[in-house]
Parts: structure tokens; sequence; C-alpha cells
């Protein structure tokens, strides 16, 4: 098995807001690999981009520890953390945001050389033009703005971006979400490909479940700032053991099988609020099996097959 | 980058009013380029008979003052003098302005309690009353004006700096500039300042439109640089004899009027030639 690239643990983050407490992240722990993909599913509202910010350094934790390759991240100076901002990049939901509009795509791109005084202004120019190819991008657009180019064209140029610094994780905040269906899949098979040549791990945030599906190794689950699921992808699609994981996958829709919506067994109710204090398992009021233990006591991670834990007073560990 | 400026320029262009703002301000710089060309003695010099009226005597078209000084000479001059002092005191507004703005928005928290606390402090003094105070405090010369006018035009400035800060600062770029390890201050020169630019001059152009009225009702007071002919000057020097040679009142009030009109229109042309929300308007 590869090398541990990143070793998260404890990682909890409350916001503080009018009406009281948010807790967004309670408790994460999570292992990324050399060259594998993790994906972080959950409804909007879950935590999962909190804890992927809070992964790239984007967001100070409350507490826990972000361990990128045995050295500790969590608590470093802005100087200190210099140094391994190149390791971790992160490759953004919109990409009418992500990009800056006023500069043009030559200098998006060579920003992150420049900050980190690599090469000189002719190296850094022939690495923008490889890396632009790389992406599927012509060099000659260098010269152009990013409201000139189509989303699809623009989530690429993010991408490059990202893979400036030759990064070893990159954070994937739900990268295809705002694309067009006919864009999304060029954009994963992009991914896809950059991983197997430059050896990248990939944290994939979406909440999406048939996005995730062909890319990641291992899937976790999140729901309401906790991950209530995590397995390897043949025991987690094969044996979901959680209620909230089998009911994502049964929303999932599936070409070809001439299912209809009303046959599906569909997720009633919503989140309960993240705000305040809570009791027991938090996903009881929307469960199909929840019984007496649900109610008192939140149910901890526990092994159903190796390398696959769940939350769930159901799965004996 | 060239297409961007084209269409920059033809949409300034479409607004008839701007181009007119232009030109009317092409004529005052004129004016005062002038100045020293056709009146090398200054707008001091007791050149005739006092208060004759413009075109009376061909020699001084505009008329004179009570004192016998040419008005033509004063305007011209004045001209000079407001374009000054509207481009110093907006130039240095505008730097404190846009840096208080920045950083209160930037690093938030208590940076930007205390920054905003203190830019309330001059909001809360009217803007006359304490360029009156500061010049009257420190003398009347060209440089306290100008400190006295930025002085108290800066306040909105930072709140707007501030504001759109506060509204670009959670757009992603932003985060991938803080996630590729760009100091404070690279962000802040190279990711916002470039995009909050268009409010920034927009605000600028129509500051200096009110700076020249302060620095008018200044000299107007009697604060204004007494080596400097200003038109504020001017419409105080005819104020005793309004009732019967008003002119000498009217043409420098016109000539302010005329400056600010123009500034005004070139400033709202601006605004809707940068600001692609307003485009269509």
């Amino acid at each position: 098995m590869n090398e541990v690239l990143l070793n998260v643990t404890g990682l909890r983050k409350s916001f503080r807001i009018n009406s009281g407490v948010l807790t967004a992240v309670a408790g994460a722990d999570l292992i990324i690999r050399r060259g594998e993909t993790v994906a972080l599913a959950g409804e909007s509202g879950c935590g999962k981009s909190t804890l992927g910010r809070m992964i790239a350094g984007l967001t100070p934790p409350d507490a826990g520890s972000v361990k990128l390759l045995g050295t500790e991240l969590i608590g470093l100076s802005h100087r200190a953390l210099r140094p391994w901002r190149p390791k971790v990049q992160m490759i953004f939901q919109d990409p009418f945001s992500s990009l800056n509009p006023r500069s043009t795509v030559a200098r998006i791109l060579e920003e992150p050389l420049i900050v980190h005084r690599r090469g000189d202004a002719r190296e850094r120019r022939a690495e923008v033009a490889r890396m632009m190819e790389r992406v599927g991008l012509r060099p000659e657009a260098a010269s152009r703005y990013p409201h000139e180019f189509s989303g699809g064209q623009r989530q690429r140029i993010g991408i490059a971006r990202a893979l400036m610094l030759r990064p070893e994780l990159i954070i994937c905040d739900e990268p295809v979400s705002a694309l067009d269906v006919s864009v999304r899949a060029q954009i994963l098979n992009l991914l896809a490909d950059l991983q197997q040549e430059m050896g990248l791990s990939y944290l994939f945030i979406s909440h999406d479940l048939s996005v995730v599906q062909h890319l990641a190794d291992r899937v976790a689950v999140m729901y309401l700032g906790k991950i209530v699921e995590l397995g390897g992808k043949d025991s987690f699609w094969a044996t979901p053991g959680h209620p909230y994981t089998q009911a994502l996958m049964a929303a999932r829709p599936l070409p070809g099988t001439g299912q209809r919506l009303r046959d599906k067994e569909i997720l009633e109710g919503e989140m309960p609020s993240p705000i305040g204090k809570r009791e027991g398992c938090d996903f009881r009021a929307r469960c199909r099996c929840a019984f007496a233990p649900c109610a008192s006591t939140g149910p901890e991670l526990r092994s159903r097959a190796p390398g696959h834990v769940v939350a769930c007073h159901l799965t004996q560990g | 980058m060239t297409d961007r400026r084209n269409s920059f320029l033809r949409r300034f262009l479409r607004h008839k009013a701007a181009v007119a703002g232009v030109l009317l301000l092409l004529v005052i710089v004129t004016m005062a380029a002038s100045a020293s060309i056709f009146y090398p003695q200054g707008p001091w010099k007791l050149a005739g008979r006092p208060l004759l009226w413009p075109v009376e005597n061909p020699k001084f078209p505009l008329g004179t003052d009570v004192l016998g000084r040419d008005l033509l000479a004063a305007l011209l001059y004045g001209a000079q003098v407001s374009l000054f002092i509207g481009l110093a005191a907006t130039l240095v507004a505008t730097v404190l302005g846009t840096f208080v703005g920045a950083t209160a928005g930037y690093f938030g928290g208590a940076v930007d309690r205390i920054m905003m606390g203190f830019t309330e402090v001059f909001q809360t003094v009217p803007p006359f009353v304490l360029a009156v105070v500061v010049v009257a405090a420190f003398g009347p010369t060209l440089g306290t004006i100008v400190i006295a006018i930025s002085l108290v035009s800066w306040p909105p400035l930072a709140r707007l700096v501030r504001a759109q800060f506060l509204q670009l600062m959670p757009r992603e770029f932003v985060q991938a500039a803080t996630l590729m390890g760009m100091s404070d201050l690279r962000i802040i020169l190279t990711q916002l300042l470039p995009n909050a630019m268009t409010p920034i001059v927009v605000s600028g152009s129509l500051m200096i439109a009110s700076a020249i009225l302060l620095e008018a009702g200044l000299s107007f007071l009697g604060l204004g640089d007494p080596n400097a002919m200003s038109w504020g000057y001017v419409i105080a020097s005819g104020r005793e004899v309004l009732r019967t040679d008003w002119y000498i009142t009217a043409l420098p009030g016109f000539a302010v009027l005329a400056a600010v009109l123009a500034i005004n229109l070139v400033g709202e042309g601006l605004n809707d030639a940068l600001n692609p929300r307003s485009r269509n308007r």
C-alpha cells in the first residue's frame, strides 16, 4: 500500500452566528495515500467544503490535526506554512469566480511561480504554455482574459493553476457541479489522466454520488458535520452500511433501467439544524430503521468490512 | 486588451453628456494653461478703472473688479488654482481613503472596527466646518487647503473601498491566491485593488468637483491662500457691490458651475462606461 500523504484526525470547526453556535465539522478523521482519490460526498451544508478548506489551510480549525507527510500543518505561522503551500492546491466549484477577471490567463498561471520564485521569466512562460497544452487549451490563448472563455475552458484554467506548483494533493471542491453535463465527463477524464501522469492524490468533494463513482478509490459520506461511512470502492458500492448512504445511492438516476422516480425510495425531510447541541444519531428522524438506541447515543464509526467503517447502531463492530 | 479599451471608448463616446463634459473641461484646462501667456503680470495688477462692466472697454473683455483688476485674468488664474486644488486634494484623499478602506476590509475584526470608528469620527463633523477649522488653525496656504479638503473627503471613499473588498474577498480567485502562498500586500495590490478600481475612479472623478466647490467656499470666507487668485476669492470680492455690479460675482460663479458640471458629466460617463451593470441603462 502506498505511503500516507495526508493524515487528518479530530478536525472540528464551529462558527458563531447570530442564532447560536453552528457546528460545521464535528470531528473528522481521514487518511489519504499517495496517488489515491478519496471522495467526500454529502448534502449541501453537511460540512464537506469546510473540511476541505481546513485541509487546504484556508479555514483554521478549532481543534484537530492535519499532517502532511508526517508534518503537522495546524498552528504553523504564515511563514512556516509557505513551503508546504505548493503541495496542497485546490480546484474550485465556480469557474466564473475562481479566476481574477482583471488578469490575463498567462498572468493567472504565472502568478504561483512568481510567488514561489520558480524559474526566470522565460522559463515561467514556457511552463505556462506547456501546462495550458496539458489541460487542453491552446497556448496562444494565454493573452486573453477569463471572460473570453467558456465555463469548461475556465475550469481547465483553474486546473492548470492548481498544477503549476506541482502539488501532491489537490482538493477538488465540486469541480464539475457548475458545468454543463456534456462538459463534465471531459473535465473528469482530464482529472483522471492528470492523476495518472503526475501521481496526484485527490480529495474529491461532491454532493453527487454518480460523479464520484468512476473516480474514487475510497468514498466517505458526510452527514451534518460527521463522516458516517467510509469504505473502499468495492465494499462501499456493493454493501453500503449506513441507511443514509443507501438512500443516497437509491436516489442516483440509473440510465436505461426504465426506473421511474416514484418507484424509488426517496429520502424525506431535511437535515436537522447544525446550530446548538444535539443528542443521539443525527439521522434518526429521517431513518427508516431507527430504533431505541438511536435517540440516546450517537453511533461511533465501527468496522463493517476491512477498510470499511460505518457509524450506525445496525452495524455490529 | 485593445478591444477592451476600444469598447470602453465606444461606450464613453456614446454618452453625449460625457463628451460635452470633456469638451467643457478642455476649455477650463486651456484657460488655466493660457493664463500666464495672456497675462504675464499676474492677476493682482491694478490694470484699469475699477468696476468696468464687461465689454465696456475692449481692453477688459470681462470688465474689472472693485479695485480695477482685470476679471478675465482673475478667471484664468483662478482656473489654475481650482484645478490644482481639485486634483491634489482628490489624489491625497483617494490614497488615504483607499489605504484605510483596504486595510479595514482586508484584515477585518479589530482592525476593521478601529479603522471604521476612526472614519466615522471624521464623518460626524460636517465637512465644510472641519475644513474651515483646519485652515483657520494652520493658516491659509495652498498646502493646508489641499490637506484640509482631502481630510474631509476621504471617509466616503474608505467606506466604498471597504465595501468593495468585502464583496471581493469571498470570491474564489482571492482564496486561490491565499492558497498559493501570496502575501497579504500582494493579494491586496494584485487581486483586490484592480477589481475595485472602477468605483474608485468614478468617485474620485466626482470628488474633484466637490473639492473645487469646497475651495471656492473657503476662499469666499476669506480662508483662501492670499497669494492665489481663486474663483472663490473673486466671488467674495464682489459681495459688497452685488446689487449694482453683480457681474463680478456672477462670472466666477459661472466658472465654478461650469467646472463642477463638466467634471460630474465626465464622472457619470466614466461610471456608465466602466460599470458593466449600468451599461444598457
